[in-house]
């Protein structure tokens, strides 16, 4: 290594130089400015925001169009495979309040999220009737990560009463997450209807409470 | 020449700017309690910070998931941080040439462990127009790089505020001296 490869870590600055060049920039950049004329400019940058505002807003309405799984409508019913290797319906549990997780196993928020539930709210919950369903988004969302049951067994204590855990189908996946979130859960009520939606469930757990009262 | 005897010649020759405008600086007993305050909060904001980022939001239940290398980052991050505002608001006295970019871009830098987990990337590609499909196959991997490649990011953080403290330091003891 010569020494030569440090030399840009030697000051750099002359404080006089320094000075005196930005004045000089100022005086040059004010005498350009006022000769250049501004509206083309502005013109320009009407429409780049114009545009921008377009393909947002026709985005958000074209969300909201295919977006089958809104709050307020019935939870749309979708095949859960739980890790021993049933495959129930999710209208199979309606009559009880459902919190619908859909996780991805290699995120660390929904792995802070899934210990946070098992140790601070996992027993207020179920004394509450709820019923937890974690699934995997399909197929963690195209990225290796733990299987859903190491998920469980690392996170959230291994498989529980009234907790279970389980992966579905990519229709399915399509529906409840259609953005790709990697942690976005739903809360449904014992008539099979979605209160509410949002994503980091550690962060927003006692919404689930209030929503389910 | 070889490197092990040269290590000491290019540690004084380079950090010769940091003794002067440190030693000049923590004379005075304000700046000196003003660097720890700064370091202490950021240090303390940090370890808060750090776990809470996947939720986008702070979590205080979260402070148990801190990482050994969260800490570390939080501890070092927090003295750096108070060496640079420090030397940035000693640096107004003399109305040299201050490096707040640096400083600024170094913190924006620490934070991109947020976008792995929150909702940002995929607002940010559905804002674009993209389709379920198409956010599916891009989303995914961009929050996977944040994801898995955050270390990398915090010593980008580290690098420049180490280099924001050198210039500090550099145009401190530059002006001093004239």
């Amino acid at each position: 290594m010569h020494l030569d490869n440090l030399a840009f870590m030697e000051c750099k600055y002359d404080v006089s130089e320094e000075i005196s060049s930005s004045v000089r920039r100022y005086k040059n950049k004010k005498i350009k400015s006022t000769n250049r004329k501004k509206g083309p400019r502005f013109v320009i940058l009407i429409l780049f925001f114009l545009i921008i505002a377009g393909i947002a807003a026709y985005s958000l309405l074209n969300t909201s169009n295919n977006d089958k799984a809104a709050v307020g409508a019935s939870a749309p019913n979708i095949p859960i495979t739980l890790t021993n290797g049933t495959t129930v319906q999710l209208s199979k549990f309606y009559g009880h309040a459902v919190l619908l997780w859909f996780v991805t196993t290699w995120c660390s928020g929904c792995e802070e999220s899934a210990q946070i539930l098992s140790t601070q709210y996992y027993s207020q919950l179920t004394r509450s009737g709820v019923i937890i369903l974690t699934v995997e988004s399909y197929n963690n969302l195209g990225y290796p990560g733990p299987s859903i049951s190491q998920f469980a067994q690392y996170y959230a204590g291994g498989v529980r009463p009234n907790w279970l855990f389980g992966t579905t189908t990519q229709q399915a996946t399509y529906i409840y997450n259609p953005q790709a979130d990697l942690d976005i859960f739903y809360v449904i009520n014992s008539a099979g209807q979605i209160v509410y939606r949002g994503t980091g469930l550690g962060a927003e757990v006692q919404q689930v409470f209030s929503y389910l009262s | 020449m070889n490197l092990m005897s040269a290590i000491p010649r290019i540690m004084s020759d380079v950090l010769k700017y940091e003794y002067y405008a440190f030693g000049k600086m923590f004379v005075n007993a304000r700046y000196l309690s003003l660097f720890l305050v700064i370091s202490f909060s950021s240090s303390a904001l940090y370890m808060i910070l750090l776990p809470s980022l996947p939720f986008g939001r702070i979590v205080i239940s979260a402070v148990r998931f801190i990482t050994p290398l969260q800490l570390f980052f939080s501890l070092i991050f927090g003295i750096l941080l108070g060496l640079a505002v420090t030397l940035n608001v000693y640096s107004v006295r003399f109305s040299t040439h201050n490096v707040r970019s640096l400083t600024i871009a170094s913190v924006l830098s620490s934070m991109v462990n947020g976008l792995c987990c929150t909702p940002a990337i995929p607002f940010i590609l559905s804002l674009g127009g993209a389709s379920t499909p198409l956010l599916y196959s891009i989303s995914p991997r961009i929050q996977a790089f944040f994801e898995f490649n955050y270390p990398y990011f915090y010593a980008a953080s580290i690098l420049m505020l180490t280099l924001s403290i050198h210039y500090l330091s550099c145009n401190i003891a530059c002006c001093i001296r004239r």
